[in-house]
């Protein structure tokens, strides 16, 4: 702690020790833009991804049984869906204005509602399931897939928190994982042709919270390796 | 007029300008919110020593994330939020050393709602509010003393402003009990 000093309920004189280190470190800073203006940095990779898987698989074959509403829309609602949960995630980021804890649960158990209505919805539709001796493959293929997509936007996500001041950096970091997932899953569903629950359920969604986990885990890690304040 | 009570728009256009690098701007914000941020970091500690030490914790925490402040939104809660983080951080750190958190010997007079300061005397006031649950204390506190809206309370706790409404509600409502009763074991005796 910096220079002790008693002063009476309303003094407000200033410190010289901490005048002095706070005038040692008075450069302009650049404040951070509007959490919506950032969380978009976060699309253009999923964009790119999904580009990129499409040139090289195709899009899924049941694409015409599954419509547009069920192919695109969903994928589209999800990725907005992902992006409202980036906005509460960098949100933390900025002291004082945090969504409450109810909101934020509410948030992300509403996305990943979404996500699993997507899935049953498809698997209504178009049930696919996967090849005969080939399930655990083709399980591992699309969880490093969507792990492929997704863990560049989670590391975006977590670089952008880590510019703000968290105060709930493992709860903020989640919040990344989840917005990443989400979005790399928004892309991913439109190359995977498989709607099996013992396929989606594991690769797809548990990708999902996989992501979860690792935002969680590595925004409590950012927050340990946060520079210490001026003294 | 008391410097907390500085214009929210006034308060913002320092944070601009602090960030803008201007060192008197960081002056005018310090005597405009440490006030303010000083009663509720002894709300919050219990203790004067320990409360200053916070204040400044805060305005050195405030330096370093001066960036995430953003112009459309209002200073207070940025700014109680990280006193508020502040004291959380040190409340951890010293129970985890085991250290007292709430020493005997040290307590100050805490500051005290103005509706509730003829009820009793200020021994009486400060036996009761710190009688009240920390939570319920603390909106009180940052609703009647400080003067934040419920709203601001809400984004400083994390909470919506309806709880943080209700919080200092019920927490006056129950420094009134405790005064009440006070009052009437004294007169019994």
């Amino acid at each position: 702690m910096t220079e002790r000093k008693m002063i009476d309920e309303n003094d407000a004189t200033l410190p010289e020790s901490l005048r002095r280190a706070i005038l040692a470190d008075l450069k302009p800073v650049k404040p951070l833009s509007p959490p919506l203006h950032r969380a978009v940095l976060l699309v253009p990779w999923t964009l790119i991804a999904l580009a990129t898987f499409w040139w090289k698989f195709g899009f899924r074959p049941d694409m015409p049984q599954l419509g547009v509403l069920l192919a695109w829309g969903f994928s589209v609602a999800q990725l907005l869906l992902a992006l409202m949960v980036a906005v509460s995630s960098l949100r933390e980021a900025a002291p004082g204005s945090g969504l409450p804890r109810t909101t934020l649960w509410a948030c992300a158990v509403g996305a990943l509602g979404f996500h699993l209505a997507g899935l049953a919805l498809a698997f209504r539709q178009s049930p696919f399931p996967s090849p005969p001796g080939l399930d655990a493959a083709e399980r591992t293929a699309c969880m490093y897939y969507e792990f492929l997509i997704g863990a560049p936007i989670l590391l975006l996500g977590l670089g952008l928190l880590r510019r703000g001041l968290p105060f709930r950096p493992a709860t903020a970091g989640a919040l990344a994982g989840l917005a990443a997932g989400l979005l790399a899953d928004s892309s991913w569903r439109l190359i995977c042709p498989f709607t099996f629950p013992s396929h989606v359920l594991p690769s797809h969604t548990g990708s999902i919270v996989g992501m979860v986990i690792l935002g969680a885990a590595f925004g409590a890690l950012l927050d340990r390796l946060r520079p210490a304040a001026p003294r | 007029m008391e410097p907390a009570e500085s214009s929210a728009d006034e308060l913002s256009a320092l944070m601009v300008r602090y960030q803008q690098g201007e060192g008197q701007a960081f002056e005018e914000l310090y005597r405009t919110l440490s006030p303010p941020l000083r009663r509720y970091l002894i709300s919050l500690s219990r203790n004067t020593t320990v409360a200053d030490d916070l204040l400044q914790e805060t305005f050195l925490q405030l330096h370093r994330a001066r960036h995430t402040y953003q112009k459309d939104r209002p200073v207070r809660p940025w700014a109680f939020a990280i006193a508020r983080h502040a004291f959380l951080m040190d409340r951890r750190t010293k129970s985890r050393k085991g250290f007292d958190l709430f020493p005997d010997g040290e307590a100050p007079d805490l500051p005290v709602p103005p509706e509730v300061e003829g009820l009793a005397d200020r021994q009486a006031l400060n036996r009761a509010l710190r009688e009240v649950p920390e939570e319920r204390r603390e909106a009180l506190v940052l609703h009647h003393v400080v003067g934040l809206s419920f709203q601001e309370i809400g984004a400083t706790l994390g909470i919506r402003g309806g709880a943080a409404k209700l919080r200092a509600h019920r927490g006056m409502v129950m420094l009134r009990e405790i005064l009440l009763g006070l009052r009437q074991a004294g007169g019994a005796e």
